[in-house]
């Protein structure tokens, strides 16, 4: 399915780059695992205003070799402690790090993939969410999916995870349809691109 | 004696009254409307999207009952409890149930308009006095803390403005909010906080329930629901019947149908897919819960009504709303009950009963365009006449309808006394009479009858054409036939001009759509039943249908099938039935005509599509040969109705003529401050030009009055 798409991918994450952009996220190209990682530090420091938290999956290929940055993220809270005690962690949390498993260049969204609700909360109760995708995991449709859902959800394995397709910073146009970012979710999105 | 509708034209006037809520409505559906129409314009193909839309609800519907069956083995496969409800009480009995048991204090909710079907919130609090029930969605905690209703599917709070949005936070929060949105949005973020982090139970709706992995979608663009349904340890979801759907190839489609419809983005900003609960904190999933409610509630007794079970293929995405013209003048705490707009009266009639849908079934003017804007293509306007015909069934008709529904033995009757039934029509005693005793508006125009009607002329003018290109039986509306014979005249001499042979029937009577209006299916029935026959004989015989007003084709290919159950005679009929310029162009006549006698040097046309005409051609050939005769055309439109809609302004006070002309202002300003001004207006309908010329400055003529064949391509 991914290598289906491959052929005019550049394309494709031009398109993402674009839909996510006009939706109000931010993209960051990096080079390599470890730019994307010093990109990630840099936006906690300059964007952050409190305790910062990033998960322990941030499992990135590149040239054929597996690399996980999660350690190479200066966070400010420990991934064990929020999985221990997370209503106490999360009340000053400001920036949740994570990894994104896919993006969808038609309608400029990342997906993410959630085996733990303390996973789920670290893009949705902070203010500020970073999410590491790798290139080659852009789709050009979002019915591409289609397969991966049924991959992740219709197994008959114990481990079934919540996904979220997010397409930037929480918003609502409730108050006289006047869009405004970050009600209850995250006010920015930062995406980084490897 | 009938029911009067005195409640809700109170309502109606109350609304009328307050111009600067009606500014605020009317942006807001209009921006709607124009997010959607953008938005769809980006598909490859929007024809073909919204037609799997409608494949994929009908297919589900169809199939509830395995669907249903196997979405309850996979969930409860999934380690999750699943309770098949058969209306709000059970709902209610069930969650109360869990709180007590689980000691729950305090719920969060996400915004489910199902929950506000069974009005959730009010039944928990009363059974359970110590608990507090929140809503997290902005537009539904505006409303919870004001005590209203939703005032649209979407945008539950659009009515209140943003200074009234402060001022209820700061009642609420007993913090001085200042009228400004970044403030109001930290007061509302600090406000839901605790909540968001102390809540035992968050209660959901689903926007999709899908069988093949037993998961449910929720779409919300503010993430509340991914907050409601991660941090509680138990999770209940509530979801009517109707939203489970069989794979995720369906469902990733229904995904982007809601949002494009509804607010005119490619997906909701926040999309959770949960199929069962994820450990937090230490504990296990299996120590956490998740039940699935499905609601019933009517939704099986819909599924057996052959025109109501259509209304299950609504996506809640709103768009009827904005497409809905009165709607966009009253709002929904006029135009529903709980479920608002087009679309809410057939949901009401079934899931709270009619006398609650009649209450405001009769601001549905059966202009169809909520039909054309459904993403589900459901016959709404269809729906919404049963649920009338119910209503004068059980209460009675209202005086002006039965006569308004009777108008073509009106025409029959004037045109046969004219010019005496013109001066008595005109009189100013006969008006006031006929508006005191009758209901029919005074201010309001009436056309004038000709003694002579077509029908008489047509022998006269009728023409042998030596070997026609094709053979036309002309559908004959009241207007050309009774009040302005002279254009049936131009019309039948124009085709006859381009070698088309021309009949008419004496026989066939005009087409109903009054009695689809006021609801009296049974007479529209006849009235289709008896002119089709007719109609099918000609088509057998090699015969064409052509008709000048377009509502009269409007009834032709989609009113008449729909009443005679899709009958092999209704749609045979329906498929050769043509608006006289489409006609004109596919016999490839319309490019050979030039500008007709009085109406030469005038500057732009401007042209009026009525809504009828919007399901057939949107006027494309009309304005094309008016283009190719030599005028400049501009379309002018609001994007929906000039509130006219048949014979419903011609009825006096707030049920008639002053919703009406609320609803057909800002077509008139459009018109009256167009620049360089616009002088003649081109209009297919006759019931839009008397809308018209009574709301605009604007000269009326009908699209045949300004054109002529060439003389050198006469035939």
């Amino acid at each position: 399915m991914i290598e289906s798409s491959l052929s005019s991918h550049d394309q494709f994450v031009q398109e993402f780059t674009s839909r996510f952009t006009k939706q109000a996220g931010v993209i960051y190209p990096a080079k390599s695992p470890e730019v994307a990682a010093s990109i990630v530090n840099g936006l906690i420091k300059s964007r952050g205003k409190g305790e910062s938290c990033c998960s322990n999956d941030l499992e990135i290929s590149y040239n054929g070799i597996q690399t996980n940055i999660s350690d190479a993220i200066k966070a400010t809270v420990s991934y064990d402690a929020l999985q221990k005690n997370p209503r106490q962690v999360y009340p000053p949390l400001d920036v949740g790090i994570t990894k994104a498993d896919y993006g969808i260049a038609e309608t400029g969204t990342i997906v993410d993939v959630s085996y733990s609700d303390e996973h789920r909360l670290l893009s949705s109760l902070t203010r500020v969410h970073i999410a590491v995708l790798e290139k080659e995991r852009i789709l050009e449709k979002l019915s591409m999916l289609t397969p991966v859902m049924m991959e992740l959800l219709g197994s008959s394995g114990d481990r079934k995870p919540s996904i979220t397709f997010i397409g930037g910073p929480s918003r609502t146009s409730d108050i006289e349809l006047k869009s405004v970012l970050g009600v209850h979710g995250p006010h920015e999105v930062h995406v980084v691109l490897i | 004696m009938p029911k009067d509708y005195s409640s809700l034209k109170k309502k109606i006037t109350t609304a009328l009254e307050n111009p600067e809520r009606g500014k605020t409505l009317l942006v807001a559906v209009k921006r709607g409307r124009d997010a959607r129409r953008d938005q769809l314009a980006t598909l490859e193909n929007p024809e073909q999207f919204r037609e799997s839309i409608k494949e994929i609800k009908t297919s589900s519907i169809e199939n509830m009952d395995a669907l249903l069956a196997k979405f309850t083995k996979k969930c409860e496969q999934n380690g999750n409890k699943v309770f098949l409800a058969r209306d709000g009480k059970e709902v209610v009995d069930y969650i109360l149930d869990l709180a007590n048991k689980k000691n729950v204090t305090l719920i969060e909710k996400s915004k489910s308009l199902t929950t506000e079907e069974i009005e959730l919130n009010h039944h928990l609090q009363q059974g359970k006095k110590d608990l507090a029930v929140v809503e997290t969605d902005l537009g539904e905690r505006i409303i919870q803390l004001v005590n209203e209703k939703p005032y649209h599917l979407v945008f539950p709070a659009i009515h209140k403005t943003q200074s009234e949005v402060a001022e209820i936070f700061t009642k609420a929060t007993g913090n001085q909010i200042p009228n400004d949105l970044t403030a109001i949005m930290d007061a509302v973020r600090k406000h839901l906080r605790p909540t968001f982090l102390n809540s035992q139970l968050g209660i959901t709706g689903a926007n999709i329930a899908v069988a093949e992995t037993g998961s449910i979608v929720v779409e919300t663009n503010e993430g509340n629901a991914r907050l409601v349904s991660a941090v509680p340890d138990i999770h209940v979801v509530v979801v009517g019947m109707e939203k489970i759907i069989g794979t995720w190839e369906e469902a990733l489609k229904l995904v982007m149908a809601h949002p494009i419809s509804a607010t005119g983005t490619r997906l909701t900003n926040y999309v959770s897919i949960v199929t069962e609960r994820l450990p937090l904190g230490g504990l296990s999933k299996e120590n956490r819960e998740l039940h699935v409610i499905i609601l019933d509630n009517g939704r099986s007794k819909m599924r057996e009504d052959p025109w109501l079970k259509e209304g299950l293929n609504c996506i809640r995405c709103g768009a009827c709303m904005n497409a809905c013209p009165t709607y966009g003048v009253v709002g929904g705490h006029v135009f529903g009950y709980i479920y608002p707009g087009p679309i809410g009266i057939p949901w009401t009639e079934e899931v709270h009963g009619l006398d609650k849908a009649a209450e405001f079934a009769p601001l549905c003017i059966s202009c169809g365009l909520c039909k054309e804007i459904c993403p589900a293509e459901i016959d709404i306007p269809m729906m919404i006449a049963k649920v009338k015909e119910e209503d004068v069934e059980k209460n009675g008709q209202l005086t002006p309808n039965k006569i308004l529904s009777r108008s073509d033995d009106f025409a029959k009757l004037a045109s046969a006394t004219a010019p005496l039934s013109n001066w008595v029509i005109q009189s100013r005693v006969s008006r006031s009479f006929m508006d005191r005793f009758l209901g029919i508006e005074k201010k309001r125009k009436l056309p004038e009858f000709k003694r002579k009607t077509l029908e008489k002329q047509f022998k006269s003018i009728k023409e042998p054409v030596p070997n026609p290109k094709s053979k036309i039986v002309y559908f004959v509306d009241i207007a050309a036939n009774y009040n302005e014979p002279e254009l049936g005249v131009k019309a039948v001499g124009l085709l006859q001009q381009s070698g088309v042979e021309v009949e008419l029937s004496s026989k066939l009577r005009p087409s109903g759509m009054p009695y689809i209006s006021y609801g009296e299916l049974k007479k529209a029935k006849e009235i289709a039943e008896w002119n089709v026959n007719i109609l099918a004989d000609y088509v057998e015989k090699g015969y064409d249908v052509v008709a000048t007003e377009p509502t009269a084709v409007y009834c032709l290919k989609f009113a008449y099938p729909k009443l005679l159950d899709n009958s092999k005679k209704s749609l045979d009929v329906a498929r050769k039935s043509f608006e006289y310029f489409e006609y004109l162009t596919l016999k490839g006549d319309s490019q050979n005509l030039k500008k007709s006698g009085k109406i030469s040097d005038s500057g732009t046309i401007g042209f009026h599509i009525p809504c009828h005409q919007r399901a057939l051609s949107s006027g494309k050939f009309t304005i094309a040969a008016l283009q190719s005769a030599g005028y400049q055309v501009k379309v002018i439109e609001t994007g929906t109705c000039c509130g006219m809609a048949g014979t419903f302004g011609l009825k006096k006070g707030p049920l008639g003529y002053d919703l009406s002309m609320a609803v057909g202002k800002p077509l008139f300003d459009l018109f009256n401050d167009e620049s360089p001004a616009i002088k003649i207006i081109a209009t297919e309908s006759s019931v839009c030009t008397t809308q018209l010329e009574d709301g605009t400055k604007c000269e009326l003529v009908h699209p045949l009055n300004l054109i002529a064949v060439n003389d050198s391509q006469k035939k």
